[in-house]
């Protein structure tokens, strides 16, 4: 039978390392490596910059690292990897950041397809919090989901946009967008100068209609200038979700609900976690289908490459900063199933990460809960570690612990739903031991796992206590007899049995004790 | 080196006592004749010398004497081969055989030592065993647990520890922080994961673990660690036992050995003995073979005086403490040892002001011996002498032989001091003598205090021997100057844990020793009255209202000091027949 999950670990990060290991994470070929030494065939390749890629004789070394049956994925750029930017932002309204992310991304996809990497994961999303962006100083020159400048956008949609936005308090009240009045009394002050003194019915109604066209001026100068202020992005977000609304778009459907509208106060002020991450979901998924653009393709597809190297790509919940929690744009793994569904490929997935979830506070039970029943195959990796909302924690999972049962437990609703292949890496953290135990568990988990054995049924071998397991109950008689007599250490007139019955006997034959030691249990 | 001073008396016929040691009359009298005071040197062939001395000493006891020796000491020079070998070489033998016997003591008490150490660690187990047993047995199951929670505590540190990183409890306790609780908790029929979850109330990988963990607790203790400790304890016990039975044994041998040791004294070992030796002019140790022995013979027996009309005098069996002499605490003291009365002696207070003035010197640790005189010492001078008096039927021994005659009920006794110097000399021609040196050779009429006094020096010298044994074997220690039982110096450093269970008593000024300092003064003045109103040439007798003889000048001189002077007589005359003095150079005694 095939094996239906890969078990793997995480690499393990240059900049974290102690100056003595440092050459063990030097590039990407010796990250691959690090696996082949935890017992596991796969590494996660934590990438931390994409010049990684840039490694002289990197193929050459890829290639002999693969005659040596090494598997690896990437992971792809990350804040939380160090650095002072947040290297892909997907969910960037912001011109520069989504042509800079687009190209990185691209970059991101050919170098890890090159290498014969089997997934390219990503945070969904690290970019500010919409709640925060109110202090952000941002550029207005924004974009379109598909990356075009905003002001086309407006174009397109101008029949219904511009009469929306100037009837929207909430986006006349940001800084910037002046309100119809304001253009009203500049256009009724001219006309004054010019010497008018009194103004008809018909004359009002002109008014009115030119100050519409003046807004309208207005606002596509401004969407596209380099004009700073506050929170500028708001603007794109607030226009795509209405426009996401509109059209029904089943990201809106599946993540923010049918039946609401951002123009209900209530649920734009309180459920930022439901239609934020639906406009966060669909500027990553204008990322990955520009093709689909009204005016024509502006950027490489990344799709392409995908099919080409048969790469999976991964959102992964991204790891909220202390503050951040419940805030991220897209953190939940459910909407990011939503979002891989809407992408045309069968190259896209999930990753779920319990302690990422944590610590964005969502609670992996319930989220799982909420997923779909078969749509969990659209989780294709398993970030696995000591169960934890403190992060980056990336803690050994014990043999026999609470925490081995948790993440079984949550494993087996997912296979129920579902996940029936995919990648379990145990991400490690730092330490002489960061891994421990962790893959002797995970791998216990698997082989309960494929056999389908509900968590109440687990028996003492899941636990590392079985007649056969690591822990058996015989190994540990055998360490408990060894040091029976322990208790009586220190007694002076009969002699310490340091060495067990049958080591006492050895050391009398010139075994010498550490000798002993080393043979006593094979 | 011993230096014990006899109070002299009474005064004024004996003026040259020291300072606060003459007794005035009615005190007692301790004063020999001036006729019964002589040097006697007799040389002799070898042999001769030794057997007259022992003859003397055989024929006092035939007299009715009771005799012992005092302050023995000896040196043989090297040259005298076969002899040093005997008596010096013996001594080191001896001296080497106490540092064997010693070592053996020190092994056994080092063994028991260990031996104890461990037995003590299996008992603690066993104590937790014996608990858990008998409430297995009362089916206690709090008392049970109680009694387990020691040896589950044990299995989870020092046993279930080496099962390592992440398997131990200690070491996951971290990530379980009640799973060591949660362990001790357990019992014996907690046997499945389920019956702990539904105990305890714990996740199931928690409980999956303690399971196990319980099991192996169960059979380590009852396959391994149970069994083990209860032989061993046995095994530990019987050997204990019997190196404590060892090392009283070795002990025990090690006392005759030092004695045997302690009694071989030489005379060098005093700056006193050793300026002795280098004054003697004939004493020549690294050139002629000769070795010199001294010591003293003390005989003593009551006389009676003798009197035409004597007066009737009533006699007691017993005296009560309190008339005897004895202060409160001493009456208390011997209380405790059962001792209500004390037999009687011719004279009472037994116990008077120069009984306890010798007593003060024998107690002295550089002038005297340096032991402590008890009441019951005391008691059991006065209970010997007592029997000297009794029909042999009524002694102690309850036997009808005895030596000499039974002693007349008189507290005046002849006290006979012969210092004897011993010296055998070899002559390079090969041929051997002794000199029988006795300087003085003195006769005193003693009254009953200072013969008691004399007792408890012999008492003394015997205690003193005992506590040298002590004090080799470690029982008694030497503070300064003065010797105390290791117990009483650790009950002194340590009171509150070594005395914990004695009251301390602060000892309460004694009322009877102001009455004795009162009497000190009243004699002093006494004595300075007379000594002034002497230096005129009026003799002056206060007399003193003790029960002693007071009628110096009509009795002492003319009747009793006759019986010294007679005794000297015999001895002198004895010694001089058995030397083979001629008799026409023997001085007639009138």
């Amino acid at each position: 039978m095939n094996k239906q999950y890969t078990i793997g670990v995480s690499s393990g990060l240059f900049g974290a390392a102690q100056p003595e290991e440092r050459i063990a994470y030097a590039g990407i070929s010796q990250k691959a490596f690090y696996g082949a030494l935890k017992g596991v065939e796969f590494t996660q390749i934590d990438l931390e910059s994409v010049t990684e890629f840039k490694e002289p004789g990197l193929q050459e070394k890829i290639k002999r690292l693969k005659q040596l049956g090494i598997r690896f994925g990437i992971h792809g750029e990350s804040y939380a990897m160090g650095g002072r930017e947040v290297p892909l932002r997907l969910d960037s309204a912001i011109m520069d950041d989504y042509k800079r992310s687009h190209e990185r991304l691209l970059d991101s996809l050919k170098g890890a397809g090159e290498i014969g990497a089997e997934y390219f994961l990503l945070h969904a999303s690290e970019s500010l919090p919409f709640l925060l962006l109110w202090r952000e100083f941002q550029p207005f020159d924004l974009v379109d989901i598909w990356g075009r400048p905003f002001k086309d956008f407006l174009e397109q949609e101008k029949d219904w946009v511009f009469d929306w936005i100037l009837n929207q308090d909430f986006i006349k009240n940001m800084r910037d967008i002046p309100d119809m009045g304001y253009f009203k009394q500049r256009i009724m002050e001219r006309m004054m100068l010019q010497g008018k003194k009194e103004f008809s019915e018909k004359d009002l109604k002109d008014i009115e209609l030119k100050a519409k066209e003046e807004v309208k001026e207005h606002i596509m100068r401004l969407v596209s200038s380099n004009t700073q202020t506050y929170g500028a992005e708001r603007l794109a977000y607030y226009i795509t979700a209405k426009w996401m609304e509109r059209n029904k778009d089943p990201l809106w459907i599946n993540i923010a609900g049918e039946n609401n509208t951002i123009e209900d106060k209530e649920f734009r002020e309180k459920h930022e976690d439901k239609w934020v991450p639906a406009v966060a979901s669909k500027y990553i998924w204008g990322h990955f289908n520009p093709e689909t653009c009204p005016s024509g393709q502006i950027y490489d597809d990344p799709k392409q490459l995908l099919e080409i190297y048969k790469l999976y790509f991964v959102f992964e919940t991204g790891m909220a900063m202390k503050g951040y929690e419940k805030l991220m744009r897209l953190s939940r793994p459910l909407h990011m199933i939503y979002l891989s569904k809407q992408i045309p490929s069968k190259y896209f997935g999930v990753t779920m990460d319990f302690e990422h979830m944590l610590g964005a506070d969502i609670d992996p039970e319930q989220e799982i809960k909420e997923i779909p029943d078969g749509m969990a195959s659209f989780v294709k990796v398993l970030h696995l570690g000591w169960p934890i909302s403190l992060q980056p924690a990336h803690m050994p999972i014990p043999a026999g612990s609470d925490q081995q049962l948790y993440i079984y437990k949550r494993l087996y609703e997912l296979r129920k739903k579902g996940f029936k292949s995919g990648y379990l890496i145990f991400e490690r953290g730092g330490g002489k031991d960061p891994i421990q135990k962790s893959i002797g568990v995970l791998r216990k988990i698997v082989e309960y796992l494929e056999k389908d054995t509900p968590p109440d049924k687990l028996p003492d071998d899941f636990f590392g206590v079985g007649e056969t397991s690591m822990h058996s109950f015989r190994r540990q008689w055998n360490i408990v007899f060894e040091h029976a007599f322990d208790p009586l250490k220190g007694l002076i007139t009969h002699p310490e049995e340091e060495h067990t019955f049958l080591g006492k006997a050895a050391l009398g034959r010139g075994k010498r004790p550490e000798e002993w030691k080393k043979e006593e249990l094979r | 080196m011993v230096e014990i001073i006899y109070p002299v008396g009474p005064l004024p016929a004996v003026k040259n006592a020291p300072p606060g040691f003459r007794m005035l009359p009615g005190e007692g009298i301790n004063a020999a004749p001036f006729e019964a005071e002589k040097i006697l040197d007799l040389t002799v062939p070898f042999g001769q010398g030794s057997g007259l001395v022992e003859g003397l000493i055989f024929q006092l006891g035939r007299w009715g004497y009771e005799s012992t020796k005092m302050y023995e000491s000896i040196e043989v020079s090297p040259q005298f081969t076969e002899y040093y070998n005997k008596v010096i070489g013996e001594k080191s033998r001896i001296g080497a055989e106490i540092k064997n016997a010693f070592m053996s003591v020190s092994k056994a008490v080092e063994d028991f030592e260990l031996l104890e150490h461990d037995v003590r660690k299996y008992k603690e187990y066993l104590d937790y065993f014996q608990e858990w047993k008998k409430a297995q047995a009362e089916e206690d199951k709090e008392a049970e647990k109680r009694a387990m929670h020691t040896i589950r505590a044990m299995f989870v540190d020092t046993i279930d520890i080496h099962t390592g990183e992440g398997v131990s409890l200690r070491s996951i306790a971290p990530r379980w922080s009640t799973i060591i609780a949660d362990f001790l908790a357990l019992s014996d029929e907690d046997d499945t994961p389920e019956k702990i979850q539904k105990k305890i109330g714990i996740t199931k990988a928690e409980a999956v673990i303690l399971t196990t963990k319980n099991k192996l607790f169960k059979e380590w203790r009852d396959k391994l660690f149970f069994p083990t400790v209860k032989s061993r304890y046995k095994n530990l016990k019987t050997l204990l036992e019997a190196r404590r039975r060892s090392i009283k044994e070795y002990i025990d041998d090690l006392r005759p050995l030092i004695s045997r040791y302690k009694a071989i004294k030489e005379i060098r070992e005093t700056p006193e003995g050793r300026a002795m030796l280098n004054r003697i002019a004939w004493f020549h140790p690294h050139a002629q073979a000769m070795s010199i022995d001294t010591y003293e013979i003390w005989a003593w027996k009551p006389f009676v005086v003798e009197e035409v009309f004597k007066a009737p005098r009533e006699s007691y069996d017993t005296y009560t403490l309190k008339e005897a002499g004895f202060n409160q605490d001493e009456i208390k003291e011997l209380k405790k040892q059962g001792k209500k009365d004390i037999p009687a002696l011719p004279v009472k207070p037994i116990v008077d002001k120069w009984v306890r003035k010798i007593i003060e010197q024998i107690e002295d640790p550089i002038k005297g011996y340096g032991v402590k005189i008890t009441t019951m010492d005391i008691y059991n001078v006065v209970k010997e002498l007592n029997e000297h008096y009794l029909h042999p039927l009524r002694t102690a021994q309850q036997t009808g032989t005895k030596m000499g005659f039974r002693w007349p009920y008189s507290p005046y006794f002849v006290f006979v001091q012969l210092p004897v110097m011993r010296t055998v000399i070899k002559s390079p021609d090969g041929s051997l003598f002794e000199d029988i040196w006795i300087q003085p050779m003195k006769a005193y009429n003693s009254t009953q205090n200072i013969i008691i006094g004399r007792l408890l020096e012999v008492t003394a010298r015997n205690k003193k021997a005992e506590q040298d044994i002590s004090l080799f074997i470690g029982e008694s220690a030497k503070v300064g100057n003065i010797v105390k039982k290791t117990q009483d110096i650790l009950e002194q450093t340590y009171p509150e844990i070594y005395a914990e269970e004695k009251k301390q008593k602060i000892p309460k000024k004694q009322v009877t020793e102001k009455v004795e300092k009162t009497k000190d003064i009243v004699k002093d003045l006494r004595e300075k009255i007379a000594k002034f109103v002497d230096s005129f040439g009026i003799k002056l007798m206060i007399a003193y209202p003790g029960p002693y003889e007071k009628l110096m000048q009509q009795r002492m001189t003319k009747m009793m000091q006759r019986a010294p002077g007679i005794a000297f007589r015999d001895i002198d005359l004895w010694l001089k027949k058995a030397g083979g003095v001629p008799s026409s150079v023997q001085i007639e005694y009138r």
